[in-house]
């Protein structure tokens, strides 16, 4: 099985499950197909189809990072001190808040740089996937002028 | 202290009420987490959003999610063929990451008050046919990917039974209201 995120050009996302390649492209472009006609995008009629942007295929659910909350102890111990050293003011730091941002550590969705505006992060987030984990590919069918991957 | 929760779908110009039932477990981070500072009974790192074949009519405080259809089990669509069914996220942060908690509101009426927040909207599919179990009667707020299990937190009835075919989407917008 492999998972695709499919991000619409509206900045919608969604990941599904596939058994192969050929039937996510077969499932993308027929709703890539709806939206071109402006049909509706689901059994419910009232919303429209979205165009596909891209698809991106993962070996795995992308949300199944850290779903165990299990981290290993010298990535806990490095992010540990950045957040201390980011959270910290006048020598002092909230428990509370850094607390929040520990529990943040196994969060499987990207989060904003910290030099990064809220407006570019919800650019870059538009274009691109919403998760940490890496793809293995990217689908190619009518929605990006490709057919069968090669 | 009286919990309970309101399901607001996504249809332009109207709301709808549908039933809605909030589960133990999220019962218990209200007590054992909020209150008592639990280490095992915590929020999960994301939330997931899953679509069943079940109602809430169906369901109990203490249903689990099950491929087995008995009793009060809640049974997951696409369990058996997916045909492109998976769960959706929605992050553990208020309007920060990309679908995630809007800001909540407060509503100060003394009987039906409480404080709400809205999840930005989730998209399933595209399905590429019918997923098997196909016919979704309720969208749940559980934790995980694995179809048919984890945790299950609440759950709110679709305004119609969906039934998927090829090309299809599906968006679900969550509302939960505390009070």
């Amino acid at each position: 099985m492999i998972y695709v995120e499919t991000i619409y050009e509206t900045g919608s996302k969604s990941v599904a499950a596939y058994d192969s390649e050929a039937e996510a492209r077969r499932a993308i472009e027929a709703h890539h197909e709806k939206a071109i006609s402006g049909e509706p995008g689901g059994p419910a009629g009232s919303y429209p189809a979205e165009r596909v942007k891209s698809a991106l295929i993962y070996d795995e659910h992308p949300a199944t990072l850290n779903e165990s909350g299990l981290l290993p102890v010298e990535e806990v111990k490095t992010q540990l001190n950045d957040l201390i050293e980011k959270l910290s003011m006048g020598g002092q730091i909230s428990n509370m808040e850094l607390a929040a941002a520990v529990r943040g550590l196994s969060d499987p969705h990207i989060m904003p740089n910290d030099d990064e505006s809220a407006e570019e992060f919800a650019k870059r987030l538009r274009q691109g996937s919403q998760y940490v984990a890496q793809e293995t590919g990217e689908l190619t069918g009518s929605w990006n002028g490709g057919g069968e991957n090669a | 202290m009286h919990k309970h929760h309101e399901y607001t779908p996504e249809i332009p110009g109207h709301v709808e009420f549908n039933a809605v039932i909030v589960f133990q477990r999220y019962s218990q981070l209200g007590t054992d987490y909020i209150l008592g500072n639990s280490g095992s009974i915590t929020p999960p790192s994301s939330w997931t959003v899953g679509l069943s074949t079940t109602a809430v009519s169906s369901m109990a405080r203490n249903s689990v999610w099950s491929a087995t259809v008995s009793g009060t089990n809640v049974n997951e669509i696409g369990s058996t063929t997916a045909a492109g069914y998976a769960r959706q996220t929605i992050a553990r942060t208020i309007a920060q990451a990309g679908i995630d908690w809007q800001a909540s509101t407060f509503d100060n009426t003394l009987s039906t008050g409480g404080q709400s927040q809205t999840a930005d909207q989730v998209t399933f599919g595209a399905f590429s046919g019918a997923p098997n179990p196909n016919g979704a009667n309720s969208f749940e707020i559980t934790d995980g990917t694995t179809l048919n299990a984890g945790q299950l937190y609440m759950a709110g009835d679709t305004a119609a039974t969906r039934t998927f075919a090829n090309g299809d989407t599906e968006k679900v917008t969550p509302t939960v209201k505390v009070g």
